[in-house]
């Protein structure tokens, strides 16, 4: 199964830098419809707006974090499936373990590179 | 003294020290507790003087010992000038960190445009000169990550430096002053500046000399 590179994509973080770097990172893999935004209850917003096919999100955010983000995504039952991977610079084992009990689909920690989004996206989504 | 009266002298002098332990809760939320903790002991070394036996007199020296202590260590904390920590160090190091932050922010920004610009010429290149070309780029953004991480280790050590600032407050308050505000401490006196004062390292935005500035002064 391909991955379809139209679908809409929200990345979340609260460093305009990063949401640059991924969004340019994403275009290099040849996803192009990227919204963003820069916190959790801002996302949230967004997703309630309109269906996105992956969430990409950094955990350390304020007003509200990505866990909470993703708690709440999972909560909603409109929304409760999107594909979620967090991605943060927190990396100790109880933070995954959060993440996953709270439902992440993957996870991925800070620095990454390129590859491993691709990977990430391919492993979510069931393509290649 | 029979032991009952021992009993109730020693029970009156517990009472009179609760009562004045009691009211250091008080007088700490305003400051003066080093102060206030002094006048309780000599209170107390007063009563045991006049109620005295071989054990309340020991207890009276220990006392004694104490206060001194206490004494000492308020003269060796003002001798640090928690005054300065508060006003002159911690602000300093903020602002420089404040100065990191932002230039990281405008480097990246810079580093980040100049990458675009390098993906619509490799749009114009052949296949493998475009391939690698983006390939660089692809490295340069991941590189880029550094930014984010940074950032978050600078958020750290300013987390760090306001919960010393919290701290040294504490510890103002405790000596018996008010916290300052963040104003610079007095500037020394003027002398010609040593070779080791001209190593300030960068200015911080707004206080440096700007380069139109330096190009007037060589006329």
């Amino acid at each position: 199964m391909s991955v379809d590179k139209k679908m809409p994509i929200l990345i979340v973080d609260d460093y305009k830098t990063m949401l640059r770097i991924i969004r340019n990172l994403l275009r290099q893999l040849e996803f192009t419809n990227v919204d963003e935004a820069t916190d959790g209850s801002a996302a949230l917003a967004k997703l309630r707006e309109k269906p996105y096919g992956l969430v990409i999100s950094d955990w350390n955010m304020q007003p509200m974090t990505g866990l909470e983000l993703l708690k709440a995504v999972r909560a909603d039952p409109k929304l409760k499936d999107v594909p979620f991977i967090m991605i943060t610079a927190e990396s100790k084992t109880e933070n995954v373990i959060a993440a996953k009990e709270a439902g992440v689909n993957n996870y991925i920690v800070k620095p990454f590179n390129a590859e491993t989004l691709h990977k990430k996206i391919a492993m979510v989504l069931g393509g290649s | 003294m029979t032991r009952q009266t021992t009993r109730d002298a020693q029970e009156s002098l517990e009472q009179f020290i609760d009562r004045r332990l009691d009211s250091v809760t008080d007088i700490s939320q305003g400051g003066q507790l080093f102060a206030e903790v002094v006048k309780i002991i000599q209170a107390v070394l007063e009563r045991v003087q006049t109620q005295v036996s071989a054990k309340e007199r020991r207890i009276a020296e220990e006392l004694e010992t104490l206060a001194g202590v206490i004494e000492r260590a308020k003269v060796d904390v003002e001798s640090v000038r928690p005054q300065d920590i508060r006003a002159h160090h911690l602000p300093l190091a903020n602002g420089e960190l404040g100065a990191i932050a932002s230039h990281l922010e405008e480097a990246t920004g810079k580093i980040l445009d100049t990458c675009e610009q390098l993906e619509n010429i490799a749009e114009t290149l052949p296949d493998e000169a475009r391939d690698k070309l983006l390939d660089c780029v692809t490295r340069i953004y991941e590189a880029c990550n550094f930014h984010d991480i940074t950032g978050q280790r600078i958020k750290k050590v300013t987390d760090t430096l306001e919960a010393v600032e919290t701290r040294v407050d504490a510890l103002l308050s405790a000596l018996g002053g008010e916290p300052p505000r963040a104003e610079p401490a007095a500037p020394p006196p003027p002398k010609p500046p040593s070779d080791e004062d001209l190593l300030n390292g960068p200015a911080l935005p707004g206080t440096g000399t700007t380069q139109d500035e330096i190009d007037a002064m060589f006329g």
